[in-house]
């Protein structure tokens, strides 16, 4: 919140000389809750939890760092659902599917705060990049505990509820190029 | 008023029959036996004869809350016997000399029937089977309650209740204030009321019945239907304004008509200006002139057809014709369009809705998260130097609550934006399809008037076939604004009526009826009650200061008295209200029944120094000489019986070691019932 009253207290002090007055609203200030790395990471926690396959004999579990990718940026917003399932049924799985695979792909590829989230748990040991892929580092057991309390308490069950929708959809390796 | 004249018991054991009876006269009574003597049994059968299981809480019909004695095994001369079938009685008699004999089967026979035997005098007894329960106030034939309130001359009462449904004054509401349990009964003054039927303020209206405050009651009952009624008119104000707007959507009409604020408020706008008022001062629809316009027109296009002169050589008629249909189709075209940009922009506002929804949810959801840890990464350190990692070196942030707690109050406020701009583009979207409707509808009219006019032959016949098409629109055009003007008299009716109820609605939750003097009657008699009893906060100086609030809750120096004193007070201050109202009603002819019955008083307060000033009060004149009768269950030492009884207060000591005892054959070989009239001071107890 100070950070973020710093530009506008600028701002206050170049209108000084005008007739203007400024009015500053917090609640306007605050950042989205999608900015905020807990709830990335929550959310990271359950798509991980449901859709990581088993890997190697040492119980490790590993997921396409794309299809998170995808995964999550869809979680986080609900309405882009219908979008990802029609581009998921188009014939070519997205390559020439503009109304669909354009916009969300645009969308996904810029997604720079989910890179920067994955970039904090690697360095935390929880997650070890593997080529294309994400796989459990020593400190993977967080985040199975993130995602069995969060379920536990009840919260974020709106995105579980997406979760469970985007189960039913095939993501193929055509929807995941190009990331 | 009555008194409780006789409470008997008896049934049938596997060792043989056993009774048992106590009798009493009017007054001050002390009915004391030792423990296990079965004074319990004896004052829970009055309770199980008048059907108040549930006071209780049990359920009806169930005598689980008689001892064991009479439902099950009975202990007589040391021997235990199975109880095969047991009954008791009550018998209750008026100032008249009527009396009541109500008796219920505890065990072996059917509890949910009391069987009532009217005495009266002079006349032959008459024996009665009701129901206990079930209906017991609605049946107008089989109820026990409706009979009882009726032999009493009582009134039913319907009150008001949380719930759809309604309900009465039921004896369980009146007997917490004339029945003192010793279990519940002295933990709060109407400790035992009764509050799962839902009656709204059944406690002061139970007070008001029996102190007969008739017009009190009749005046809160009137206010609560009254407040219940303002929820009903608050609902049916926001559906008469979602109809209207709908109905002017409709008509592609916009005007403000709304049913926020209290009733009040909405009373007082939609009284101000009629909805012909509104419509033409905010959609400039001016209903009776466009029907004198029309009709004008109308006129003029009749004589033009029928009895004016036509110009041989004008042949604009199926131009003018032609123009009409042309005008309409560009009119319809502009409107589609314009619905499909408001259905268009519907749809983006439904999703935006939704996805703030969503974004809501989530961020409380994570408010959740900041506040109570859940689903937290406990620590975020490098595994290899254990150093602490910020997550601010990675570009990201960890809100604070407070940020989360903003964003959501930012995401709520952008909500209602949003949900008000939806509503305005449903309005704009039901408008634009009802002109729509009406263009078409025109549309089709000017097309078959311009099929007419093209077929018609020659100037003459084109110009009546174009001015026969007018009129027919123009007559159309006035049923519908008849019509139209027809539905804004019958919502303005229905705001009328709306408006007269709201209005008595509203009179009716402001009427008050001065009780003071009723109160300031009970007020004085519960001061000297608490001063008589020793509750120690209150004494003859100061006993002025307790006063009662409007839910009759005494108060001192505004503090609840139930605060004052200390907590052996608890018990007096339920005898001396209970006590208080039993002498108010009977001074100024109210509804309490006449006896009140005090059970275990003084195993409130068992010191000797509460004892003393209990028996102390048994002493005085005021309980002495009460005009009702008052049953007091106790146990009390031989000394304390020759004290009390020095002083002139009643003591009844039932002979024998138990309440049930197996019958004696008399010399005509009939069965006696062994009863307390022999071993009560004959002399008091007449």
């Amino acid at each position: 919140m100070p950070k973020l009253g710093q530009p506008i207290e600028k701002l206050a002090g170049l209108l000084e000389g005008s007739t203007a007055t400024p009015v500053m609203v917090p609640s306007r200030l605050a950042p989205s809750a999608i900015y905020d790395v807990e709830y990335r990471t929550a959310v990271i926690a359950l798509l991980f939890e449901r859709f990581a396959k088993p890997f190697g004999i040492a119980g490790h579990r590993r997921i396409s760092a794309a299809k998170l990718k995808l995964l999550q940026f869809v979680t986080f917003r609900p309405w882009l659902l219908p979008a990802i399932r029609e581009w998921s049924k188009g014939p070519d799985q997205g390559s020439l599917e503009l109304t669909y695979s354009m916009r969300i792909r645009r969308g996904f590829l810029s997604d720079t705060a989910h890179e920067d989230v994955i970039d904090l748990l690697a360095a935390c040991g929880i997650f070890v990049r593997a080529k294309n892929h994400l796989v459990t580092g020593e400190r993977a057991g967080e985040l199975a505990k993130i995602a069995a309390s969060v379920q536990e308490k009840k919260l974020f069950d709106s995105e579980l509820q997406l979760i469970s929708k985007l189960e039913e959809i095939p993501l193929t390796n055509g929807m995941l190029e190009g990331w | 008023m009555i008194h409780l004249k006789k409470i008997e018991v008896r049934g049938k054991a596997e060792a043989g029959d056993f009774s048992g009876a106590l009798e009493f006269a009017g007054g001050l009574q002390v009915i004391s036996a030792k423990n296990a003597y079965g004074k319990s049994l004896a004052v829970k059968s009055v309770a199980w004869c008048l059907g108040l299981e549930p006071i209780f809480g049990n359920a009806d019909n169930d005598p689980i809350r008689l001892p064991e004695a009479v439902r099950e095994d009975l202990e007589l001369a040391g021997r235990k016997s199975r109880v095969i079938s047991s009954e008791c009685t009550v018998t209750v008699e008026d100032d008249k000399g009527r009396q009541l004999e109500i008796t219920r089967a505890i065990t072996g026979g059917d509890p949910r029937l009391i069987v009532v035997r009217e005495i009266e005098p002079k006349a032959t007894p008459r024996v009665s089977k009701l129901v206990a329960r079930r209906l017991t106030m609605q049946d107008e034939h089989g109820g026990f309650q409706r009979f009882l309130f009726d032999w009493l001359g009582w009134p039913r009462i319907e009150v008001p209740t949380f719930r759809a449904t309604g309900a009465q004054i039921y004896l369980e509401n009146l007997a917490p204030l004339f029945y003192i349990d010793q279990d519940e009964g002295w933990t709060n003054i109407q400790a035992l009321q009764i509050s799962r039927y839902g009656q709204l303020e059944i406690g002061e209206i139970a007070v008001e019945y029996l102190l007969g405050a008739m017009q009190g009651l009749k005046a809160r009952i009137d206010r609560l239907t009254a407040n219940q009624r303002a929820a009903e008119l608050k609902e049916s104000a926001k559906m008469i304004e979602v109809q209207l707007n709908d109905e002017m959507s409709r008509h592609g009409w916009h005007v403000e008509w709304s049913s926020h604020g209290s009733l009040v408020d909405i009373v007082k706008r939609w009284s101000k200006r009629t909805l012909r008022d509104v419509l033409q001062k905010e959609a400039s629809v001016d209903l009776d002139s466009r029907q004198v316009d029309l009709a004008k027109r109308i006129e003029v296009l009749r004589k033009a057809l029928t009895t004016e002169p036509l110009d041989v050589n004008n042949v604009n008629a199926p131009v003018a014709v032609s123009q009409n249909a042309i005008e309409l189709k560009k009119k319809r075209h502009v409107l589609n369009q314009d619905l499909s940009t408001f259905n268009s922009q519907l749809s983006e506002t439904r999703t935006l809705l939704e996805s703030l929804e969503h974004r809501i949810h989530a961020a409380s959801d994570l408010l959740r998260l900041k506040t109570t840890g859940v689903g937290r990464l406990d620590h975020l350190e490098c595994p290899t130097c254990h150093r602490d990692l910020n997550p601010e070196v990675f570009g990201l942030t960890s809100q604070s609550a407070e940020s989360v707690g903003a964003h959501i109050e930012a995401l709520k406020s952008d909500r209602e934006l949003i949900r008000n701009n939806q509503e305005a583009l449903s309005g704009n979207v039901k408008g634009a399809i009802a002109t729509i409707a009406q263009v078409d509808s025109d549309l089709r009219d000017a097309e078959r008037a311009l099929k007419t006019v093209t077929s018609a032959v020659g100037p003459v016949r084109e110009q009546i076939a174009a001015t026969a098409a007018e009129l027919s629109g123009a007559e159309r055009e006035l049923d519908r604004v008849s019509d139209a003007a027809k539905e804004i008299e019958d919502f303005q009716s229905s705001i009328d009526r709306w408006i007269a109820d709201a209005r008595s609605s509203v009179a009716a939750a402001e009427s008050t009826v001065d009780q003071t003097g009723i109160r300031e009657a009970f007020v004085g008699a519960l001061r000297k009650y608490l001063v008589a009893l020793g509750h120690s906060a209150v004494k003859e100086n100061n006993a002025r200061e307790v006063t009662l609030d409007e839910q009759y809750i005494p108060f001192m120096n505004g503090r609840r008295l139930r605060a004052l004193g200390s907590a052996s007070d608890q018990s007096r201050l339920v005898a001396a209200y209970s006590l208080a109202l039993a002498a108010t009603a009977q001074q100024i002819d109210g509804k309490y029944p006449g006896f009140l019955i005090m059970d275990e008083p003084l195993q409130q307060n068992p010191d000797k120094k509460h004892r003393d000033l209990f028996l102390e009060f048994l002493t005085k004149e005021l309980a002495q000489k009460s005009k009702f009768q008052t049953l007091v269950f106790t146990w009390l030492s031989d000394a304390e019986i020759g004290i009390l009884r020095k002083q002139g207060t009643t003591v009844i000591t039932p002979p024998g070691e138990h309440f049930l005892q197996l019958p004696k054959p008399a010399s005509s070989g009939k069965l006696v019932i062994p009863s307390t009239a022999a071993t009560a001071e004959p002399k008091k107890l007449g």
